[in-house]
């Protein structure tokens, strides 16, 4: 038989006799055992972490707010501490008049987390005003 | 200071979590992009062998005719060569040609849940984190009771298992599959028949 293709690149390429779909199926095995690897690796790691993603999750998610991290102040607001003060004062009040001496006068101490309330700068002209339920503000809402 | 639990950037576990899906995010998009250019690469391949192969076909025949009818008769225009040639070029087209649609749906199947899963990842359970390493809590579902949490939390770690599970089952398949006809791989041997059997697909 005589050969007329003279691409000799062409005649050694076509040589191995391989569907191209065989090759693109071989293409899509290593990308799914890739994947497969991917996700179950990071299906490990977050079973390992998955206490702190629930903590984080269902809490005020602080601890983000003071790592540093964008958008972890969106479980932090001050209408949250001033709702915590507050109930703390109402319990506070309740409990003046127990008749229970252990709890009387004793009270759901809220301390708001590090950072809140500490550091409020003050420009010239503005006056440090202290609310009902005991928070110190400048008297605007930033903060 | 914040305490550091790897560099500057990774501050919590939950940083480190957001690092790790958006890198897992990152390397799926990297490798399906990859896996369609090759993809692409070998099909424009195979057709260029089976373009090459017909061109040069044709042309040997033409010239086979020409020096036939300047009086080499009819045995040299019948000639076995310019058939076999025709069954070649048959085959280097086959090769090309054939396609899989179960593999084309597979495939598409895989990038879609992969997408949705990074979407659904990244915006209700891990968050994100940014070029610089910078975690960005995710915006949705941050409202839920603990119970909503685990359910949430919940579903997507079975996700990511069925998905690694489905990963693992596609390689597996379309690491075995192969192309299979009555003339089988040798055309040497049998393309002499022609390839005009059916080609059946097999995994």
């Amino acid at each position: 038989m005589e050969d007329y293709i003279d691409d000799e690149q062409v005649k050694d390429e076509a040589a191995i006799g391989s569907y191209a779909v065989e090759r693109i199926s071989s293409v899509l095995a290593g990308l799914c055992m890739f994947l497969a690897v991917l996700y179950f690796s990071y299906s490990v790691l977050l079973a390992a972490f998955k206490d702190d993603i629930i903590e984080d999750m269902t809490g005020d998610g602080r601890k983000e707010m003071e790592l540093g991290g964008i958008g972890g102040d969106r479980y932090d607001s001050t209408d949250m501490h001033r709702t915590l003060a507050q109930r703390a004062a109402a319990q506070r009040a309740a409990n003046m008049g127990h008749s229970d001496p252990a709890l009387a006068g004793s009270a759901l101490e809220y301390q708001p987390p590090r950072g809140v309330g500490v550091g409020v700068g003050v420009s010239p002209g503005q006056k440090i005003v202290q609310d009902s339920a005991g928070f110190i503000s400048t008297g605007t809402e930033s903060y | 200071m914040a305490p550091s639990l790897c560099g500057t950037n990774v501050t919590s576990k939950r940083s480190l979590l957001a690092l790790g899906w958006s890198l897992t995010s990152l390397l799926s998009l990297a490798a399906f992009i990859t896996a369609a250019i090759y993809a692409v690469q070998i099909r424009t391949h195979y057709r260029h062998i089976a373009y090459t192969y017909s061109n040069n076909n044709d042309d040997y025949y033409a010239n086979n005719y020409n020096n036939c009818e300047g009086g080499g008769g009819d045995e040299g225009c019948r000639s076995h060569d310019s058939r076999d040639g025709q069954d070649e070029a048959y085959y280097y087209n086959s090769l090309a040609s054939v396609s899989s649609g179960s593999m084309t749906f597979a495939g598409i199947y895989t990038a879609t849940v992969a997408v949705g899963l990074s979407l659904y990842g990244s915006l209700a359970i891990v968050g994100f984190s940014s070029v610089r390493g910078q975690y960005i809590a995710p915006c949705l579902g941050g409202s839920g009771t603990a119970v909503q949490s685990r359910i949430h939390l919940g579903i997507f770690m079975g996700s990511l298992v069925l998905f690694s599970c489905l990963c693992l089952v596609c390689a597996v398949i379309f690491g075995e599959f192969r192309v299979s006809s009555d003339c089988g791989f040798i055309y040497h041997s049998c393309c002499g028949n022609g390839l005009q059997n059916d080609i059946a697909l097999t995994s």
